[in-house]
């Protein structure tokens, strides 16, 4: 009886709310993707897969169908002042990667003012109040809460939200706070972004911390991920890492971008691997910097023996940098008093507004005893530094308003095999 | 491979530490390097540590060309560890401890800086930095050092860079007739004001594990003068710092309030006003300077402020 009373009003919210909708055209999206991963542990079947989706919005109604590989789908989502409500596998009122998320899948379209493509779901039903505001609602979800709803809370502009689930003990936490200023004039920006996902005893995440003062040309950033079974970075196919159970701390201080203090630690099962460094120009102008740099690697194994002994060495690097706001480039050479030998490339520049393109490489000697840093684009916006011992590793990355291109390739140590990886998406709205 | 270890324990202690310490306070952070007195702290482990100060003062000979002296005074204390290998005690400690001074005169010619580098302890001990001031934040600094008594060289690269944050970089090679190595160091550091707090790590190598350092200085002159003026901000480009310069001149000259004139008042028309002729006189003084005028405008009753602004609103719309 109480269901039926509470379903009753919810419709004729709803209607209300229809009624004095503003009259407006629905807005159609067309989005695909194309992926392809070659590994010699991948069979021939599993190489390749595609997402074709096609979004309507209108008023507040917002619904899709799509074909997830050889499964076709459907979404629907209603949102207004009071309440909210999705099912299927694409809409959900919080934000972050993490929760529900179709581990096979993901979309690259995430920056609100290009046209967002949201996150590729698992089956889940979402049911609100209040979606402007702080909101909290319930949902279900596979693999989460199939039996018992879970319980979900969320800030205004996205910046917070977390869930929880008592069927499972699995909790979510999302913190996304860009570019924030104490004060409008003030000079100083931070950014928090972070997220987490999993048990208390049992999960995976990562944390940003920085603050940048653009006048001052000084920037500091702290960062730590933790990876539990692949969960972290499972979007990437080509995980440079190699490892599935790591976590990892990382700072940087840096003045005037080409002058850098840093310190890296990486705990694993086996190990812990740290890295600590200084990189400082010697000649800077308009065309970019001569740099020289120095830097410590020490690798405790956990049991320390004549089979696993603790190293350390020392290197040395000479790098050519050049940064003008976002455009970024660097060719580096360090060469570690073991004879370890590692060669990178990095580029950034955005040719036109709105277009980005990203180029990172690295080279390594077979038999470098330390593996080596390297910034790992993870989900969205955000890069993670791992510790990497393949020996060659290459990734392309074009963004832009419709279109976004991804490329790597790797090739493993001691012959192990190459991986390749590619994936194209395209949305185009209507 | 137990004995290995102790050996290269045994021949790390051998190393003076009067010799590592001597570089790093010369050229490995810049608080050194200039007119400052400061005192730290250095420790590698339980057993090797060591308290350090110095005073560096300077006097210019002609412009552009100083003459500098630092005296650097270090109390160290560790344990020795004698080994005896096949005896019923396989090893013996030995505390040992002890001070000594090390003294390092420089000259500074415009961007180069000369520096000796001699110890109290150890005459054949010598060392020599030159130093290129590319920027007024960032110094290169080249090291060499020799001691023909225990027949040990080094080599060593100094990049000193900023004040707040302040990093430093430093790599040398070690050559004695025993071995070659490799060693560096890395420091951090503020500036508040003339104080400057540091903290320096030298990672691990064969000879000895890692040792970090703290010190706190106060810094009497910096020298400014640079081979290039200024490094260039990358996160900025100029261009666009022109664009918005001009469109805050444009702004200014927009919005510009006109200026106030203040006209001279006589005394006999403030005393039309009724107001008291200590203060009509020292109003009509005041009004013949706008500075003063305004200034006096301050101390004065709101009801002397009214009367005074009629005044001089009367006398401007007379004068337009």
């Amino acid at each position: 009886m109480k269901a039926s009373v509470y379903l009753s009003v919810f419709l004729i919210l709803f209607c209300i709310e229809n009624i004095f909708a503003e009259e407006t055209k629905p807005k159609f999206t067309l989005y695909g993707t194309a992926e392809y991963f070659e590994s010699r542990f991948v069979r021939e079947n599993q190489r390749s897969k595609t997402n074709a989706l096609l979004n309507t919005q209108y008023k507040n109604w917002q619904a899709g169908i799509e074909k997830r590989g050889e499964t076709p789908l459907g979404s629907l989502e209603f949102k207004n002042e009071f309440f909210y409500f999705s099912a299927g596998h694409r809409y959900k009122p919080i934000p972050g990667f993490y929760i529900l998320r179709d581990e096979k899948y993901y979309s690259a379209f995430q920056n609100p003012r290009l046209g967002l493509i949201p996150q590729p779901l698992k089956k889940s039903i979402w049911l609100g109040v209040l979606p402007i505001r702080w909101s909290g609602g319930i949902f279900m979800g596979e693999g989460i809460s199939e039996h018992k709803p879970s319980l979900y809370l969320k800030s205004p502009e996205d910046i917070f939200a977390y869930t929880y689930s008592p069927e499972t003990k699995i909790h979510f936490l999302a913190l996304n706070l860009r570019n924030y200023k104490i004060h409008p004039k003030s000079e100083g920006e931070f950014t928090v972004s972070s997220q987490a996902m999993g048990k208390r005893e049992n999960y995976y995440g990562y944390m940003n911390l920085s603050a940048f003062f653009p006048k001052k040309g000084m920037e500091v950033e702290l960062s730590h991920y933790r990876e539990d079974n692949g969960g972290l970075f499972v979007s990437n196919q080509d995980n440079l890492t190699g490892t599935n159970n790591e976590k990892a701390f990382n700072l940087k201080i840096s003045r005037y971008h080409y002058d850098r203090i840093e310190a890296f630690k990486n705990t694993s099962d086996k190990k812990e691997e740290r890295v600590i460094g200084v990189n400082s120009s010697i000649l800077s102008g308009r065309i970019g910097a001569l740099c020289i740099s120095g830097r410590g690697y020490q690798k405790l194994p956990a049991v320390i023996n004549e089979k696993n002994p603790e190293l350390n060495t020392l290197a040395l690097g000479i790098s050519y940098e050049y940064r003008l706001k976002t455009t970024e480039f660097m060719l580096r050479f360090e060469r570690r008093k073991n004879d370890d030998e590692l060669a990178e490339l990095k580029w950034t520049v955005r040719p036109i507004p709105d277009w980005k393109l990203e180029i990172s490489s690295i080279l390594q000697k077979d038999s470098n005893q330390f593996r080596s840093l390297y910034e790992q684009w993870s989900d969205g916006e955000n890069i993670n530094t791992i510790l990497t011992d393949r020996a060659a590793a290459f990734k392309l990355k074009l963004v832009s308003g419709f279109l976004v291109f991804n490329v790597s390739g790797s090739r493993r140590i001691n012959g192990a095999g190459e991986i390749y990886f590619a994936n194209i998406q395209f949305k185009q709205e209507f | 491979m137990r004995f290995r270890f102790l050996c290269l324990y045994f021949f790390w202690s051998s190393v003076s530490i009067a010799d590592e310490i001597s570089r790093n306070l010369l050229i490995d952070h810049y608080s050194f390097l200039n007119p400052s007195m400061g005192f730290g702290f250095e420790k590698e482990n339980r057993n090797n540590q060591k308290v350090f100060a110095w005073y560096h003062t300077s006097k210019e000979i002609k412009p552009k060309f100083d003459f500098h002296l630092q005296l650097t005074a270090l109390s160290y204390k560790r344990i020795l560890r004698e080994n005896f290998p096949y005896t019923e005690i396989p090893y013996k400690l030995q505390k040992e401890s002890g001070e000594l001074v090390a003294f390092n005169p420089g000259i500074r010619l415009y961007f180069f800086s000369l520096y000796g580098n001699f110890l109290s302890t150890n005459p054949t001990y010598k060392g020599l930095s030159l130093g290129f001031h590319l920027y007024p934040e960032k110094s290169l600094f080249l090291y060499y050092k020799e001691n023909p008594k225990e027949n040990t060289k080094e080599y060593a690269l100094s990049v000193l860079s900023g004040k707040s944050p302040g990093i430093g970089l430093s790599i040398a090679k070690e050559i004695s007739s025993e071995k070659t190595e490799w060693s560096g160091s890395i420091s951090f550091s503020f500036q508040v004001e003339s104080f400057v707090g540091a903290i320096s790590h030298l990672p691990v190598t064969e000879s000895r594990e890692d040792i970090n350092s703290i010190f706190i200085s106060k810094i009497f002159q910096e020298n400014k003068e640079s081979l290039f003026q200024k490094e260039i901000n990358p996160y900025i480009d100029e261009t666009d710092l022109d664009k918005e310069k001009k469109k805050e001149e444009w702004e200014a000259k927009k919005f510009k309030k006109k200026e106030r004139i203040i006209y001279e008042i006589k005394l006999e028309e403030l005393l039309k006003f009724r107001i008291p002729l200590v203060i009509a006189i020292r109003i009509s003084r005041a009004s013949k300077s706008k500075e003063e005028y305004e200034e006096l405008l301050k101390t004065l009753s709101p009801d002397l402020v009214r009367k005074c602004n009629k005044i001089q609103n009367d006398k401007h719309k007379a004068n337009r």
